[in-house]
């Protein structure tokens, strides 16, 4: 039972801070979206977990319960204080049931079944999460190896390197297989012991569960928010939740590439929707997503620059795309003129090409790790290439074509080659791109579908409120 | 006439899901017919009659075993890690058994390399062969061709071990299974039907099983979906029915619904699983169930032998898998372990007073506790006292 109460509060509490805070920050919008705040409220209130632990472990070791808690209850309150003034949930619930009332019932039908596969999907993962023990590798050698430690001591003590280990004696100082690996998803795992009041090596993985929650709530909000109707959103969900390689990473919890995953993805999805409607909330939340996806792991640093291209792009989209397309020349004459190996963030770039393509091409087309995913991305694409560089599109098209782009060179160009050659990093980096790009072919789906014309003006863009038909439709309506 | 096209328009259009349905289903069952034909060994129906030789007809070429009840007990391979069986067959034609099959028991299929021998009647001084692939740990497998060497008249059989035999390999029988399309299609079945159990690799390699079919689920619900969504548009350009998307999308969206259905129904066997495995257990019994519990109950005699936590620990092994899954048995302490794949010894400057080092099946430091000391291969030592000592090849010790 106490396991129990703690690892709800341990999820819970950061969960309504987080869609409190999110609800704050979307006090102005028209109709305040519940789902898209629960959906970034827990990755964010997750965050704001970790950063009140780093602080206190800094001011005020040892870490306990009420300590940590404390300050996340402040963090709800005030943002409940200063989001009050925007629509109340009661309301949008109302709204909400309204529309699901007027909805034809085949439509009703669909959703329901959308939520229910969703529902039974995420609670067989999350049954096997609370079983288990830690499996992965890397969950035993370099994420919970720190999460342990730091919960025995109650404070963030200093992993250093090998050598620096070998040439001190300070028991104080740890060591594991990747020391220098960011501490987010370890306190995490700690703050989840904090809260059952010990180490259980099932129960710390409680998160994970709850992210892919998360996950799919922004998601849904997300896709809606372009205008796509409730049951087909659901559908859309469900299918990004079935992908048997994302569904891997929650029921074996504990390495860091789901909340990459999530965090790279939310950040992608708010970052087009603030170029589409400039609204200042979708700035903020991509840009704190942006700061979650750097505090994950060491190559948060270069999704993140993948999302500086679309930005340019949609300020000024012949100057961005001019850009993007410079980044590649360069990148071109590396290979022809550049130094032979060159180090950045941890891998080492070579101008060598290794040729990977069979295990890329068998995990990705041949073995079920991703459904019919990358089928259908060539195939969308493929039939979308009109439009993918129009204003409203091109934002996204250039998020995708760096995250594409960044893959390939990881893969071909760099000592991860071997990780791919040995099927160990196959699957995983792609997975940090998956839901942005599910976003995506969500998005060229219904810009297609719709015959809505994306040819938005992002000179002086639209400051549209409300469906995202509606903002593209004003988009193209003030087309250059 | 317009009237009737147009209702042949109407009905296309009211239809969609069934359209889609009866093509998607249609096209699959023609793929599978297609792959259930490449592995039929040209019998459609029903193959000829299957061989089976039993292990106590094979005799012994290299290492050391005995014949037994029906069966072949290959004990020991030779020195050089070799052992083969062999044995003459009536002859028959390579072309109408696609496949072979070895039943065996014992060995473990990790520590083995299997693979099988031929001869032909038409090169009888040539011996063929191809690795083997194990299957549930205990059938070692094959489907051979022409490309392999598998054609004309087999006359005779064998099987060549190599690697290390933890405990004696019984070979019970060779089968050369009656193969027609009917028992590919039975094939394709189990292949697509088997689980894939979560264990270590799962985490980056969930569907590493699906090597071994004829053709991944997937790919022929692709090849599927592809050949359904073309039959669709040549459909419509002969009825003259408007192309309706949601055929396509319907397509796409019963092909991966069956692709789900497969992977939900694995997640649920595998969620069965776990819970007979771990439900109700604690951190610490669910470590003594889990697959690596000897490791475990020996890290918790090593973690009994230390005192409160934090001290720092050397663990020391050759096997990088076994130091990194020990050192995390031992935290909170303050463990150290060599990240590389060939572990290293420290340098004794490197192992402080009032160290621990466990030496865990590790040849690369040697304690000698007459001397009481820690024995480097240069020649080089450290005073040391013994601390705990489990069986050969785990100790653990105190550096003065």
């Amino acid at each position: 039972m106490r396991d129990l109460l703690g690892v709800t509060l341990s999820v819970v509490l950061p969960w309504v801070a987080g869609t409190l805070a999110v609800a704050a920050l979307r006090n102005r919008a028209s109709e305040r979206d519940w789902l898209l705040c629960a959906g970034y409220g827990y990755p964010i209130g997750a965050f704001a977990t970790t950063l009140v632990m780093r602080a206190v472990s800094l001011l005020a070791p040892p870490w306990g319960l009420s300590v940590v808690a404390v300050p996340l209850a402040l963090l709800a309150i005030g943002a409940f204080l200063l989001g009050r003034s925007g629509e109340a949930w009661n309301r949008a619930w109302t709204r909400s049931r309204d529309a699901f009332g007027a909805m034809p019932a085949s439509l009703r039908g669909v959703l329901c079944i959308g939520v229910l596969l969703i529902a039974v999907r995420l609670a067989g993962l999350a049954a096997e999460v609370a079983l288990r023990p830690l499996l992965p590798f890397d969950s035993w050698t370099q994420w919970s190896t720190k999460a342990l430690v730091w919960y025995h001591y109650g404070r963030i003590v200093p992993f250093v390197s090998p050598e620096q280990w070998l040439s001190t004696s300070d028991p104080m100082r740890f060591v594991d297989s990747h020391s220098g690996y960011p501490g987010t998803v370890p306190l995490l795992q700690a703050w989840t012991a904090l809260c059952i009041g010990h180490w259980d090596e099932s129960l710390i993985n409680a998160p994970w569960p709850a992210l892919s929650c998360a996950l799919g709530l922004a998601f849904y909000a997300q896709v809606r928010r372009v205008g796509v109707s409730p049951a087909v959103a659901a559908l859309c969900t469900y299918l990004l939740m079935s992908l048997p390689f994302l569904d891997v990473q929650i029921a074996l919890a504990g390495c860091a590439d789901l909340f990459m995953a999530v965090a790279y993805g939310l950040a992608a999805m708010a970052l087009w929707q603030w170029t589409l409607r400039r609204e200042r909330s979708d700035a903020v939340l991509a840009l704190i997503m942006t700061v979650v996806a750097v505090s994950l792991k060491i190559e948060g640093m270069l999704w993140a620059l993948t999302l500086l291209p679309p930005v340019l792009v949609s300020i000024h989209r012949r100057a961005g795309l001019s850009t993007v397309a410079l980044v590649a020349g360069a990148a071109l004459l590396y290979v022809f003129f550049g130094p032979p190996e060159v180090e950045i963030f941890g891998y080492i770039l070579r101008t060598r090409f290794s040729n990977v393509s069979q295990p890329l091409l068998e995990h990705l087309f041949l073995m079920d790790n991703w459904h019919l995913l990358w089928y259908l991305t060539i195939v969308m694409v493929a039939a979308n290439y009109r439009i993918l560089l129009t204003p409203a599109l091109a934002p996204m098209s250039v998020t995708l074509l760096g995250g594409l782009a960044f893959v390939f060179v990881v893969f071909f160009f760099t000592s991860a080659a071997g990780g791919v050659e040995d099927e160990s990093l196959v699957n995983r980096l792609p997975l940090h791109l998956v839901p942005a790009l599910a976003f995506y072919l969500v998005l060229l789906w219904h810009v297609r579908r719709r015959g809505i014309s994306p040819d938005a003006a992002v000179s002086s863009p639209p400051r549209v409120a409300g469906s995202g038909d509606e903002a593209l439709a004003a988009g193209a309506g003030g087309s250059q | 006439m317009s009237t009737a096209t147009e209702t042949v328009r109407l009905e296309a259009r009211d239809g969609w899901g069934a359209i889609a349905a009866v093509l998607f289903f249609a096209a699959t069952a023609l793929v599978i017919a297609v792959l259930a034909a490449s592995h039929s060994g040209g019998n459609a129906l029903q193959g000829p009659a299957a061989i089976t030789v039993a292990g106590d007809h094979f005799n012994l070429v290299r290492g050391r075993g005995r014949a037994f009840a029906g069966a072949y007990s290959l004990e020991t391979l030779d020195s050089s890690g070799l052992g083969i069986l062999s044995t003459g067959v009536q002859p028959f034609a390579a072309d109408s058994y696609p496949r072979i099959e070895w039943a065996l028991r014992g060995a473990d299929p990790a520590g083995v390399q299997l693979s099988f021998l031929w001869r032909t009647l038409e090169r009888p001084k040539h011996n063929f062969h191809v690795d083997l692939e194990w299957r549930d740990g205990n059938l070692a497998w094959a489907e051979l061709g022409p490309q392999d060497g598998w054609s004309g008249t087999i006359t005779g059989v064998g099987l060549v071990v190599r690697g290390g035999l933890s405990a004696p390999l019984v070979v019970q029988s060779f089968t050369a299974p009656s193969v027609s399309a009917g028992s590919a299609v039975l094939e394709i079945g189990r292949q697509w039907s088997k689980p894939f159990p979560f264990k270590g690799t799962t985490i980056t390699l969930p569907f590493d099983a699906e090597r071994s079919d004829y053709a991944s689920p997937l790919i022929v619900v692709a090849a599927a979906q592809g050949l359904a969504i073309a039959a669709y548009y040549f459909l419509a350009r002969r009825r003259q029915w408007p192309r309706d998307p949601r055929v396509l999308w319907a397509i796409v969206l019963i092909g991966w619904l069956l692709l789900d259905l497969r992977w939900q129904a694995d997640l649920w066997r595998q969620l069965a699983q776990t819970a007979r495995q771990f439900a109700g257990k604690t951190t610490e019994e669910k470590h003594l169930a889990a697959y690596d519990h000897e490791l475990f109950e020996l890290m918790r005699q090593v973690n009994g032998a230390l005192p409160a936590p934090p001290v720092r620990i050397h663990f020391l092994a050759d096997n990088s898998v076994l130091r990194a899954r020990g050192a995390f048995f031992l935290y909170p302490q303050n463990v150290y372990h060599d990240p590389r794949v060939l572990g290293r010894a420290p340098d004794p400057e490197q192992v402080h007073s009032g160290d621990y080092v466990l030496l865990f099946w590790f040849r690369g430091l040697d304690y000698e506790r007459l001397q009481q000391r820690l024995l480097w291969a240069d020649g080089r030592s450290k005073p040391a006292d013994e601390i705990l000592a489990l069986g050969d090849g785990i100790v653990l010790v105190r550096a003065r």
